[in-house]
């Protein structure tokens, strides 16, 4: 059998404004800091676009703090609809490597593509993660 | 920016009648605040007659999730955010400040089914005491 393990769950839980979503040629805001030493695995999560449906961008995406990010969740903005909870891993909310390790000592960084978000007020999110050293 | 917070879960299975009544997952506590981030229910028959099972504060001021009553069928896991069953608003949102977590019927008492599992995940924040 294999081995498990079972370390603390940790959440990552706010409200980014549409600048913040969109801060940093589209890569985002930084939800997570960085740690040395420190991997995190993102173990599940949901995003909702409070009082109005999003649009403008592409995608909304959950990110490594790397200079070559790797992508961890993309929505689809039209997944992202007004009050509606959107969960890591439902149809056009792709979570691409779920508990998967991330490089040790990279934080999460919510962004988008394409253009930036218009139409909702802010992006509501939580994400589930675990820390090991 | 995030909190960095230790996520806790709240658990237990509670019969229907005391759901009616309102069941505290969490009691409230002196300058602390919680925020529901997450929660599921799953009803052991298929609940009728009321209109849904809320998770709010103690004084229902915050409805963090609203299961309505045509999602909670014989063991179905509901979760919060589901499509029109699981109406989560306010998930993530601070509840009242010093006020607990509770489960409660909304409407007519629940009919035919006899128990409610629930799971509730929040997070504490300790409110700042003024002078």
């Amino acid at each position: 059998m294999a081995t498990t393990t079972h370390p603390k769950v940790h959440c990552a839980s706010g409200s980014l404004t549409l600048a913040e979503v969109a801060a940093n040629t589209l890569a985002g805001t930084i939800i997570v800091k960085p740690a040395p030493d420190r991997t995190i695995t993102v173990l599940d999560g949901w995003l909702r676009s409070p009082g109005h449906n999003a649009a403008g961008a592409t995608t909304v995406i959950l990110t490594d703090t790397e200079a070559a990010p790797t992508t961890i969740v993309s929505a689809t903005v039209g997944a992202l609809l007004a009050d509606v909870v959107a969960r890591f891993g439902v149809t056009n909310v792709t979570f691409t490597a779920p508990n998967a390790a991330l490089t040790k000592g990279t934080g999460l960084r919510i962004g988008c593509t394409g253009s930036a978000l218009t139409t909702s007020h802010s992006l509501d999110y939580l994400v589930y993660y675990t820390v090991t050293v | 920016m995030a909190a960095y917070k230790n996520l806790r879960a709240a658990y237990g299975s509670s019969a229907v009648a005391a759901i009616d009544a309102g069941v505290t997952c969490v009691p409230g506590a002196k300058q602390r605040t919680y925020t529901v981030v997450d929660a599921w229910v799953r009803s052991h028959g298929t609940a009728a007659t009321c209109t849904s099972v809320d998770i709010s504060d103690t004084s229902a001021t915050v409805r963090a999730v609203v299961f309505t009553v045509g999602g909670l069928t014989n063991h179905t896991t509901l979760r919060a955010g589901t499509a029109t069953t699981g109406v989560a608003t306010n998930l993530g949102k601070p509840l009242t400040t010093e006020e607990g977590i509770m489960i409660k019927t909304v409407g007519a008492a629940i009919g035919t089914a006899t128990d409610i599992e629930w799971c509730v995940l929040y997070t504490v924040t300790p409110t700042v005491a003024t002078i």
